[in-house]
């Protein structure tokens, strides 16, 4: 048995040795297994290490921030004697997000007492320089500014530049709107507030948070749901690294990864600072707010830096829901997640009961809409973005931060906007029109530099839509008509403004063998009358004859010289108004009638800034002589002559006594189009109100877009058209027939030549002989 | 019509100024400036306005035009204090910086024919010659017709332009305008 034990045992030592060989040779392989594994596994992980690091690189560095282009408004020049009402002024001081409080304190402040105010201006970089924010008296008038003074010392102040309105950014097809703000501007409550209710130990943890987790868990165990997240900032940051939506292990242990990846190599601040500028606040539309430099501007109409606790800590409530929280739709909601946010940082220490209680006091203090500063101008950005695509590649302008000064005068934009819409809609009532049929378009342009202070591209202004003020290219019907005249004008020797012309039927076979009988609004034939009187009257026969009289190739570059680009077929019925254009076309027209002929290509753009603040391009004025000056200022007499007794005569009871104005009605085929295109001596404006399915509205121009156009103007500063002949034009007083006659006589009107051209022929009653231009002027 | 009645009351203003500074030319008027500024008149000529490449700031500050026959308005102080900063920069060589003040100046009273007038200076400045002859004729139209120092000033400059452009028979036109309005 011992023999058979040591044998087995022998046995078994040898099998043992078998097995313990066969055990070494297993474990050598299960250890090179493992190794192997380990090594791939190492080899796996650090490569996907590398690859995370790699996106987070990407994400971190590689990829800028891109930073929309931010549009300014104009800035506006305050000083004695500058068109401003107070009214006006506290508009813009509300655009800018001025805060109105008791006593100015510091920067975007004001007060009032009365028409006398008190405001501390922003530091501003200009495209001509910096200048520095200060406290300034001003005493608004009822129509303009009577004085500015320092607040301090009481120094007279000659010209103070109040910095422009944010009025909108140019983002990208992807839609993420943001304004870019460093670590360093952003508000310690918010960074407070961040802390309190996001991630308690940020700066303490290296990216993970195992206790916030464990505290996670064991809140969501005890509540049976999920209550509390355990993602540390950076985590979320992350999060918005990787592009799939997933809720997985897989994705959790990934963002882990990355969040350490992140921490170990880059600052805290680093970190604070990309997670202010690409966390999502937001959804205005199609438009992404990201970010709480944008989120600032978008709820609080006000910089980063100016949020006060109440404020910032509504931003830091929306991390967890933009949508849920949308203070503007659920403002309760909103309330009580803003006061949540204050009360776990006065738990957490950050700031005392006292200033808890006040800032939950406050009320929430959100822009009625998504303004960012200001209005929504979508129509006036869609022309900026236009005018800059000349310049600028797309992506530039989607994501280089540049900063564009255009011209928009954002308060006779918000008076255009009120104007249009309201006259629409009570000609809609009036007139039993089907409601919201009407549509229109708006756009206001400083008459000397051409440019554009305002434009509406329909009723809903603040919808980017259709743009009707740039892309609903319309005939223009008798807006035409001044170019006729002006070119007629321009003949003295042949035409003046009491030349008898011939109001005949016209009956003509156009080229292709069709016939063309054009005929008078009334239906009528007027026979002879003098040349101002049918274009006061808008004849349509008795500017066929004078157009054919003059000729088409003149007409078409009268208008070509006035700015217009299109091609114009020379057909007779151009001359009663078969062109179309698009609003902003016609108002380049009437700019270089209302500069007494001289054109300004429209503007709506003065400066670019790159990012840094250095100049990149100015679009400076220009002009151009399209035509004599002498004979546009007989055909302006002529255009105010329409306002005041011809076709737009309806605007002597709409607008303010003493303010005059030139002007013409427009009125299209069967009524489909009403236009009137006008000015004072600083403004030019045309309206369109039409349908955008072309039907007929039933209205001429002097009822459709005339009093719009009336309330526009009768909405903002205008100056009145002072009617300053210039060089080379003479006053002669002469009768109804055209005929040279004195003041004393019967019927006698005085009317300006271009000098020489005055009538030869004397009427009976000439007394007094008038003979020159300034003195006769005097006396008129 | 309040129109017609300012009208009235602008010419009557003005035929006031012309009496008076006609009759006073006579006296006083000439010995208050050189007569050699009117010869320079408001812009430097061309020889001086451009100098070859890049030599340094090149330009006077401006001259109003001498002797103004009629009593121009005064600007506003706000227009004063853009005209004083854009002759600063101008002299300081710093043309866009003038173009800018001027053209701000110009939203404040864009009917000032004195500043279209400076700002045709500095373009010329700048040798953008064809926005000069557009520039000082804009100025001319908006002149008093009284005011024949600033006009005859305009027609220079625009002689001036018209030459660097190489448009010879243009620049003596202008000349011959320049000088009809002695």
């Amino acid at each position: 048995m011992a023999v058979k034990k040591k044998r087995s045992a022998k046995r078994r030592t040898s099998a043992r040795g078998r097995k313990s060989r066969s055990r070494q040779t297993k474990s050598r392989v299960w250890l090179k297994v493992v190794l192997t594994l380990v090594v791939l596994l190492s080899l796996l992980l650090g490569g996907y290490t590398v690859y995370l690091g790699k996106t987070v690189r990407v994400n971190f560095e590689g990829k800028r921030w891109a930073v929309p282009a931010q549009v300014y408004a104009r800035p506006l020049d305050l000083y004695a004697g500058a068109k401003v009402s107070a009214t006006q002024l506290m508009a813009e001081l509300r655009f800018l997000g001025y805060r109105e409080v008791g006593k100015v304190s510091g920067p975007a402040q004001w007060s009032q007492e009365g028409r006398r105010f008190t405001v501390h201006t922003r530091d501003f970089t200009f495209w001509d320089g910096s200048e520095s924010g200060q406290a300034v008296v001003i005493d608004a008038g009822r129509s303009a500014i009577q004085r500015i003074r320092a607040r301090s010392g009481g120094r007279e102040i000659d010209l103070l530049r109040l910095e422009p309105a944010l009025v909108g950014s140019i983002y990208p097809s992807h839609n993420e709107d943001r304004v870019l703000v460093q670590r360093a501007e952003l508000p310690a409550d918010l960074v407070n507030g961040l802390l309190a209710v996001e991630d308690r130990r940020y700066f303490e943890h290296a990216g993970v948070d195992l206790r916030g987790i464990a505290r996670a868990l064991w809140a969501n165990i005890q509540a049976g749901r999920t209550v509390q997240g355990g993602s540390t900032l950076t985590q979320q940051l992350v999060k918005n690294f990787i592009l799939t939506p997933e809720r997985s292990l897989r994705r959790k242990l990934d963002e882990a990864l990355m969040a350490l990846i992140v921490e170990s190599r880059y600052s805290k601040d680093d970190v604070l600072e990309a997670y202010a500028n690409e966390i999502f606040l937001g959804q205005e539309g199609g438009r992404a707010i990201h970010g709480f430099g944008l989120g600032a501007q978008f709820y609080f109409n006000r910089p980063l830096r100016e949020l006060r606790l109440h404020e910032s800590a509504l931003l830091v409530g929306l991390v967890k829901g933009a949508s849920y929280y949308n203070p503007r739709r659920h403002p309760k909601r909103a309330l009580k997640r803003r006061n949540l946010v204050i009360e776990e940082m006065r738990a957490q220490g950050f700031v005392s009961s006292e200033e808890a209680d006040a800032a939950k006091q406050q009320k929430l203090g959100v822009t009625a809409d998504g303004t960012t500063r200001g209005q929504r101008v979508p129509a006036f950005v869609d022309l900026v973005r236009r005018q800059l695509r000349r310049d600028y590649r797309e992506e530039d302008l989607t994501s280089e931060g540049l900063r564009i000064f255009t011209t928009l005068d954002p308060w006779v934009q918000q008076r255009a906007v009120a104007a249009l819409g309201k006259r629409l809609q009570q000609i809609e009532k009036a007139r039993r029109i089907d409601e919201g049929s009407l549509q229109g378009a708006l756009v206001v342009v400083s008459a000397q530099n051409g440019e554009v202070q305002a434009l509406i591209g329909g009723r809903d202004a603040a919808f980017a839509g259709f743009n009707r003020a740039l892309d609903a290219v319309r005939p223009i019907g008798s807006l035409v008509k001044p170019a006729v005249y002006l070119t007629a004008l321009s003949k003295p020797e042949r035409f003046t403004l009491t030349t008898m012309i011939e109001d005949k039927a016209v009956d003509m076979t156009l080229r292709g063998g069709q016939r063309w009988r054009p005929h008078n609004y009334d239906h009528e034939i007027h026979g002879p009358v003098a040349l101002h009187e049918a274009l006061a009257r808008s004849l349509n026969l008795a500017t066929v004859n004078l157009g054919m009289a003059v000729g088409l190739k003149p007409v078409i570059a009268t208008l070509h010289a006035l700015g217009v680009k299109r091609e114009i077929d020379a057909f007779p019925s151009l001359l009663l108004g078969a062109l179309s254009l698009s609003p902003l076309e016609v108002s380049q027209i009437y700019q270089g009638l209302a500069a007494g002929g001289f054109s300004s290509p429209l503007r709506a753009i003065r400066a670019v800034l790159d990012a840094q603040e250095h100049p990149l391009q100015r679009y400076p004025l220009t002009v151009t002589q399209a035509a004599d000056p002498a004979a546009v200022f007989l055909l302006n007499r002529n255009l105010v002559e329409v306002t005041e007794s011809g076709t737009g005569a309806a605007l002597s009871r709409l607008l303010p006594q003493g303010l005059h104005v030139a002007g013409k009605t427009g009125t299209t085929n069967e009524l489909r189009d009403s236009w009137f295109a006008g000015f004072s001596a600083d403004r030019v404006a045309v309206a369109w109100v039409g349908r955008d399915d072309n039907a007929p509205i039933g209205l001429t121009g002097s009822q459709g877009a005339l009093p719009v156009w009336a309330d526009l103007m009768r909405g903002i500063e205008n100056v009145s058209l002072q009617m300053t002949p210039p060089q080379g034009v003479e006053y002669h007083w002469v009768d109804d027939s055209g005929r040279l006659s004195a003041k004393e006589c019967e019927g006698a009107a005085a009317f300006p030549y271009i000098a020489g051209s005055q009538p030869q022929e004397r009427a009976d009653c000439t007394e007094q002989q008038s003979s020159g231009g300034f003195w006769d002027g005097l006396f008129n | 019509m309040a129109a017609m009645r300012s009208r009235t009351a602008a010419r009557l203003l003005a035929g006031l100024g012309l009496v008076l500074t006609l009759s006073a030319c006579g006296g006083l008027g000439r010995s208050e400036r050189p007569a050699q500024v009117e010869e320079h008149g408001a812009v430097p000529p061309a020889a001086q306005a451009e100098p070859d490449g890049g030599g340094e700031a090149q330009i006077a500050a401006y001259t109003p035009p001498a002797q103004p026959v009629v009593a121009r308005p005064e600007p506003k102080r706000a227009v004063a204090v853009l005209m004083k900063r854009a002759d600063g920069q101008r002299s300081s060589g710093d043309l866009d910086g003038a173009t800018v003040s001027l053209e701000r100046a110009l939203r404040i009273a864009p009917d000032d024919a004195l500043l279209w007038h400076r700002l045709a200076g500095v373009r010329m400045a700048q040798r953008r010659h064809d926005l000069v002859v557009q520039l000082a004729a804009k100025s001319n139209a908006l002149a008093m017709s009284g005011d024949t120092s600033l006009r005859r000033s305009n027609w220079r400059l625009i002689a001036n332009a018209r030459r660097a452009m190489g448009d010879e028979s243009g620049a003596r036109e202008a000349e011959r305008r320049a000088g009809s309005l002695n």
